[in-house]
C-alpha cells in the first residue's frame, strides 16, 4: 500500500529551497515535487514529508514562511490532496 | 600582458571560479521549473550564492539578495521600481551612465552634488538640493574613473533625517571595500569586478520594506495564472531563467573573497595603488587625477601624459608594453566635464588582487618612457 505524505506549500521558490535546506539540516526526511495543479500556491515547488515528522518539521521550518499543508493520498489514478492545517492531528 | 583594467572586469580569477562555471554548465537544470535532480541542483546553487553574498554583506536574510545580469540591470530595475516621472532625485557628478541614463529616461528631476579636485563629494550641498518631491539620493559608492569613495555614512544620515531612500551603485566597490547591507536602502552590484565572478552576474541587495513595483516580469515557474509575480524580494527582480551557471561561479569568487578577507585584499590593492601613484607623480608631464589617500579609495589611478589623448596613450601602453588600461570617458561624462577632460579623456589604471609590485613598476616605467618621448 502506498504511504500518505504531507505536502508543504510555499509563497516562493526562495522559501521552498530554504525550507528544504532547513529540513535536511534537521536530519528530517524530505522530498520535492512540482506543485500539483489542484493546489494553488505562490511557489511551483512543494516539499513532501512523512506525516509523523510534522511537528519536528514545523519546528525546523520556524522563521520560514510556509503556505497551506496538504495530505497527499496516493490512489490508483493519481493522488488526492486534502487541505490539512499545521497542528492538526493526523 | 599586464592587466590593469580590473575596474572594467577582473581578468585573473581564482581557479575555483572557472571550475565552478564549467561544472555548472554540464550539471545544472533550470531552477524553479521542475523538481528533478538537475533543476533542484540549480535552485540550490542559486540559494547557495544568495547565502554567500548575504554573509559577505551581513544581510539578515539571504532573501534580501536578488540576482540580475549585472549592475546596469540592477540600477535600471531599482530606478524603475521605486521612482516615477517627475520625482526629484539627488545624484552626483561622479556617476556612471548606468545611474544617469535610467534617471534621465524616467524623467526624474535631477540635482547634482559636485566634487572637489580629489573627487570627494561636496556633501554640504545636500540640504540645499533637497526638495519636497525628493525621493532619494541615488549615487555611486566609488568613482569608476578616479577611485574616490563616497562617504556613505554621511549620505545615509542625511537620507534618514530627510525621510528619503539611499540607492547605492556599488559596481566598483563590492568585494573591494567593506560593505554591509544596512549601509543603504538599495545596493546595486555586479559580479564580474571585485567579486571575481563571471560577467552576466550581479544583483540588488535590499530589505523588504521598500514599496518595490514589479518592472520585469515573465516566467518564474510559480503561480502561473497570476498576471505577474509578487513584489517581494528576491522574486520581484527575478523573472526568466536565472543565470545559475554564472551564479555558481560568482559564489566561488565571493567565497574566495570571504576566505582571504576583504581587509587583506584591500591592503594589498592599496599598496599596489600607492606604489603606482608614488611612481608616476614626479614624472614630468604626467597629470594625475584624484590621488587622494586621506580616506577610503579604490585601487584606481587616472592620469594623462602631456596633451596626448588618452586613447593614444593607452594604445602605446598596449602595443609597446602589453599593458592593458582603459582610456576615454569611462561612461562618466559629468566627471570628465568637472575635471576638464571631456576632450582628452583619462587613462585609467585599475589594479586587482592578482597584480604584483613588479607589474606596477613596469607600468610606471612605461609611463615614464612615453612621457619622456613627448
Amino acid at each position: 500500500m502506498k504511504e500518505t505524505e504531507l505536502v508543504i506549500t510555499f509563497d516562493d521558490t526562495h522559501d521552498a529551497i530554504e525550507g528544504e535546506a532547513a529540513l535536511i539540516s534537521a536530519k528530517l526526511p524530505v522530498k520535492v515535487m512540482s506543485l500539483p495543479s489542484s493546489i494553488r500556491a505562490g511557489c511551483g515547488l512543494c516539499l513532501r514529508i512523512p506525516p509523523n515528522t510534522l511537528n519536528a518539521a514545523l519546528a525546523a521550518l520556524s522563521g520560514i514562511r510556509i503556505g497551506d499543508i496538504y495530505l497527499r493520498t496516493p490512489g490508483n489514478v493519481g493522488s488526492t490532496y486534502d487541505c490539512f492545517r499545521p497542528g492538526k492531528e493526523i | 600582458m599586464i592587466y590593469f583594467d580590473n575596474s572594467a572586469t577582473t581578468l585573473q580569477k581564482p581557479g575555483e571560479v572557472s571550475r565552478a562555471a564549467a561544472w555548472a554548465v554540464t550539471h545544472l537544470g533550470n531552477a524553479g521549473r521542475s523538481f528533478h535532480g538537475p533543476a533542484m541542483d540549480a535552485a540550490r546553487a542559486i540559494q547557495n550564492a544568495r547565502e554567500t553574498l548575504a554573509a559577505l554583506v551581513k544581510a539578515t536574510d539571504a532573501r534580501f539578495v536578488a540576482f540580475t545580469s549585472g549592475a546596469t540591470e540592477s540600477l535600471n530595475l531599482a530606478a524603475a521600481s521605486l521612482l516615477n516621472p517627475g520625482d526629484a532625485v539627488i545624484t552626483t557628478v561622479l556617476e556612471h551612465n548606468a545611474v544617469l541614463r535610467p534617471l534621465y529616461r524616467l524623467g526624474c528631476e535631477l540635482s547634482f552634488v559636485d566634487c572637489d579636485d580629489a573627487g570627494r563629494l561636496c556633501l554640504d550641498m545636500l540640504p540645499k538640493l533637497l526638495r519636497p518631491n525628493t525621493r532619494c539620493v541615488f549615487c555611486t559608492h566609488g568613482s569608476n574613473v578616479i577611485g574616490s569613495v563616497s562617504n556613505v555614512a554621511e549620505i545615509g544620515n542625511f537620507c534618514r533625517a530627510a525621510g528619503i531612500s539611499l540607492i547605492l551603485d556599488a559596481a566598483q566597490t563590492l568585494g573591494v571595500l567593506e560593505i554591509t547591507a544596512n549601509m543603504a536602502d538599495v545596493i546595486c552590484f555586479t559580479g564580474h569586478k571585485g567579486l571575481l565572478g563571471p560577467q552576466g552576474t550581479g544583483g540588488i541587495i535590499a530589505g523588504d520594506d521598500l514599496p518595490f513595483r514589479v518592472v520585469k516580469t515573465g516566467g518564474t515557474g510559480s503561480d502561473s495564472f497570476a498576471p505577474c509575480q509578487a513584489p517581494r524580494m528576491p522574486g520581484v527582480f527575478e523573472a526568466g531563467t536565472a543565470n545559475a551557471h554564472g551564479l555558481c561561479a560568482l559564489e566561488a569568487g565571493t567565497a574566495f573573497i570571504s576566505r582571504i578577507g576583504p581587509d587583506a585584499i584591500r591592503q594589498k590593492e592599496m599598496a599596489l595603488t600607492r606604489r603606482f601613484l608614488e611612481g608616476v607623480e614626479d614624472i614630468s608631464g604626467v597629470r594625475v587625477y584624484g590621488a587622494d589617500f586621506s580616506g577610503e579609495r579604490l585601487p584606481i589611478a587616472a592620469l594623462n601624459i602631456g596633451e596626448l589623448s588618452s586613447e593614444e596613450a593607452a594604445l602605446l601602453l598596449w602595443e609597446r608594453y602589453g599593458i592593458a588600461t582603459r582610456p576615454g570617458i569611462h561612461c562618466a561624462p559629468l566627471l570628465h566635464r568637472r575635471f576638464g577632460t571631456a576632450g582628452q579623456g583619462m587613462v585609467r589604471f585599475s589594479f586587482g588582487y592578482f597584480n604584483t609590485p613588479e607589474e606596477i613598476d613596469a607600468g610606471v616605467r612605461a609611463v615614464a618612457v612615453i612621457a619622456k618621448g613627448l
